[in-house]
């Protein structure tokens, strides 16, 4: 961690009490919803015009929360954790509630959001992955998986799960009860991060040995797919913890418990920007509804175990995003 | 043996900027033109480097520093180059000595006459034998190492140097076979000069281990291998390996030194995959590993063997098995309204310590 410096981007006061898990922005509005090891899910606005972010939510699971994700109308929250627990925060009532049950923690939740009846999707450690109607106890659908889920990512109709021991399994969303592809990693080391692209024509993996993979679903683009380096100082290699993609350019983001992010364009395969290192490992990231936010979590990822742990180091951060930085450029005359 | 001698090293018309060599100059002169005497802008191509900034800077009112395409520490625009004209001296020195060994040269006579097999790559035994050409004086020491009788040192040079012009099938003589002193078989069995010299392969907790001899560490000592956070996939620069007297009478120490020379000589080979040189933090390009799909793994596993790291790479979470959170998860603290294992205990972890 040397030249860190703390960045100048906006720190959003009152943050979690530990290790921040997720981040997610409203799809519909300036909310953003953040997971915190200390087993809060919380809510914040930001207001943009003024330069300003406030608490406006706050609910807890019984155990560390792993993840959030907002329905598409913005309307609700839904998070789980290791409690085993799927929740719900309804906005207009205020209310949690429980909606998901695993075996094991849950490690990643999503919304299916062109179902009509509002289905979530868990991925848990106890390998299964399951489709939940909100109104109902039982899941309407479980699926098993070849290992634990480490990460997931649908937009539709793709889904991909990236799970231990480096599978990937891979459903189209109409068809939920079959994958459409099951294949290994295309990197060689623990899967720590799958996104897919915006338009849904394939994933961007990351990997805890500082690699990211751009991954084409269809066959006849296979040999676009590739992967490059990143994250990485002198002789050190760090894990790739966040790819986030910009919603309206597709260009993308990774950040690495390195401590630094970067903006990338896959078509052009260039990097768009590059950031110092902030000082601490960047566990999460997210863009908001338009892009013009970026929010990255500044807060401790375990990658050198307990040893170096600190509990104070837990901040979001609101950077305002330069158009410059994320909009595609054309590839370099080779 | 006649047709032996007629394998003289021809070489080539060939390129400063990126090592690659051609039929013909004029086909060089057309490679520079659209690969490093374009301009980015308009595509428009010049006939030289120079040329291409001036262009640069009265047409699109921009500067550029740097050649397009060019292996790191030759993209200098201030190097004039057309065609074979203008080349620096002791680079041209450079490219007839790795043509040399490329065409196998000395490589094949090194590897039929190696003793523990043939795991030294051919840039190891260039680096070798560079060594001994280099600094014959100092580049081995034999007086003091066991066995060997020390009024036979002087005798032994010429045994040295004829082991890479020793025709294949004529075996070697006695002496030649201690001729070997900086490669003693050390304790664990290993020869130590082999161990001294290998990268570590694919990283991992493993990459602190170098057994008992003193760690192979090239870091930073080349400007070529300062990469840009990210690290371009061609094959990096090898350090020359030199030896230097034994250090009270038992094992030799191996000093690694770099040399830009060899580090030109081994990126001809692989400039096709290292677009991604000379990066910023804007506009880098990615360098790119088509090699990375499931079926060029094998592939690169290979490369990673026969290819000099620029650095030995650890990876800071190293557990391939577990992730991070796993872990997390499994802490006291977190395990706030169950009992003890509510983590799955993962089946093929096994490593017992939690963290």
């Amino acid at each position: 961690m040397i030249n860190s410096e703390q960045p100048k981007d906006y720190r959003i006061p009152d943050p979690p009490g530990d290790g921040i898990s997720a981040l997610a922005f409203s799809p519909v509005a300036d909310y953003l919803a953040v997971s915190s090891w200390d087993t809060s899910v919380r809510i914040y606005e930001v207001n943009a015009a003024a330069g300003a972010a406030y608490g406006k939510a706050l609910y807890k699971h019984d155990g560390a929360a792993l993840c959030c994700a907002w329905s598409k109308d913005g309307s609700k929250l839904v998070s789980g954790g290791t409690d085993k627990a799927g929740r719900l925060f309804d906005l207009a009532t205020q209310q949690p509630m429980q909606i998901a049950q695993h075996e094991a923690p849950i490690k990643t939740i999503k919304w299916v959001d062109n179902q009509p009846n509002n289905l979530v999707c868990t991925g848990s450690w106890d390998k299964t992955v399951k489709y939940w109607d909100t109104r109902t106890p039982n899941p309407v659908l479980s699926i098993d998986v070849p290992d634990r889920v480490y990460t997931m990512d649908l937009v539709s109709p793709l889904l991909v799960i990236g799970t231990a021991d480096r599978h990937i399994v891979i459903y189209n969303i109409a068809n939920p009860g079959t994958p459409y592809k099951t294949q290994p990693s295309p990197l060689k080391y623990q899967t720590r991060v799958i996104s897919c692209f915006v338009n849904a024509t394939g994933y961007a993996i990351g990997s805890i040995e500082g690699r990211v993979g751009i991954q084409y679903l269809d066959d006849k683009d296979g040999h676009s797919s590739f992967s490059f380096k990143c994250h990485r100082e002198g002789s050190n290699v760090y894990s790739v913890n966040a790819i986030s993609f910009h919603p309206l350019h597709g260009t993308f983001s990774t950040a690495g418990s390195d401590g630094t992010f970067n903006f990338w364009d896959k078509d052009s395969k260039q990097r768009l920007k590059g950031f110092s290192n902030i000082g601490s490992p960047i566990s999460a990231t997210t863009f908001n509804r338009n892009g013009t936010f970026f929010a990255y979590a500044a807060a401790y990822d375990w990658s050198k175990g307990y040893q170096s742990f600190q509990q104070n180091q837990n901040i979001v951060y609101l950077h305002g995003v330069k158009e410059d930085d994320v909009k595609p450029r054309p590839a370099k005359k080779r | 043996m006649g047709k032996k001698k007629k394998k003289q090293v021809v070489v080539r018309p060939w390129c400063w900027y990126c090592e690659r060599d051609f039929e013909d100059e004029k086909v060089l002169i057309q490679h520079q033109k659209a690969k490093h005497f374009k301009c980015p802008h308009c595509s428009k191509k010049l006939n030289t480097a120079g040329g291409m900034v001036v262009h640069v800077a009265q047409v699109h009112k921009e500067t550029i520093t740097v050649v397009p395409n060019a292996i790191r520490g030759r993209e200098s625009t201030d190097v004039e180059i057309f065609g074979m004209e203008g080349i620096p001296p002791e680079d041209v020195i450079a490219h007839q000595a790795s043509l040399e060994v490329e065409s196998g040269h000395v490589v094949k006579k090194l590897r039929t006459d190696s003793i523990d097999g043939s795991d030294l790559s051919e840039g190891k035994q260039l680096t070798q034998h560079q060594a001994m050409m280099q600094n014959p004086s100092n580049a081995y020491s034999y007086g003091t190492y066991p066995g060997y009788p020390a009024q036979q040192t002087a005798s032994l040079m010429p045994h040295q140097y004829s082991q890479f012009y020793q025709r294949p099938g004529v075996p070697p003589t006695q002496p030649y076979s201690q001729a070997y002193p900086y490669r003693p078989s050390g304790p664990s069995g290993t020869p130590p000069a082999a161990a001294g010299w290998r990268p570590p392969v694919g990283g991992g907790p493993a990459a602190a281990s170098y057994g008992n001899m003193p760690p192979y560490n090239p870091s930073g000592a080349n400007p070529q291998t300062a990469f840009n956070g990210m690290q371009s996939y061609g094959r990096p620069a090898t350090p020359t390996t030199s030896v230097t007297s034994p250090v009270d009478g038992t094992y030799p120490q191996y000093v690694t030194t770099t040399s830009p020379q060899a580090a030109y000589q081994q990126t001809g080979t692989a400039m096709a995959m290292s677009n991604g040189v000379g990066m910023d933090d804007s506009g880098a390009a990615i360098s790119i590993e088509q090699g990375q799909s499931v079926a060029g793994q094998q592939q690169q596993g290979q490369q990673q063997q026969t290819q000099k790291k620029p650095t030995a790479t650890v990876l800071v979470y190293s557990d391939n098995e577990v992730s991070p959170e796993e872990k997390r998860a499994s802490l006291e603290k977190y395990r706030i309204s169950f009992g003890a294992s509510h983590i799955i205990a993962p089946s093929s972890h096994q490593h017992s310590r939690p963290f």
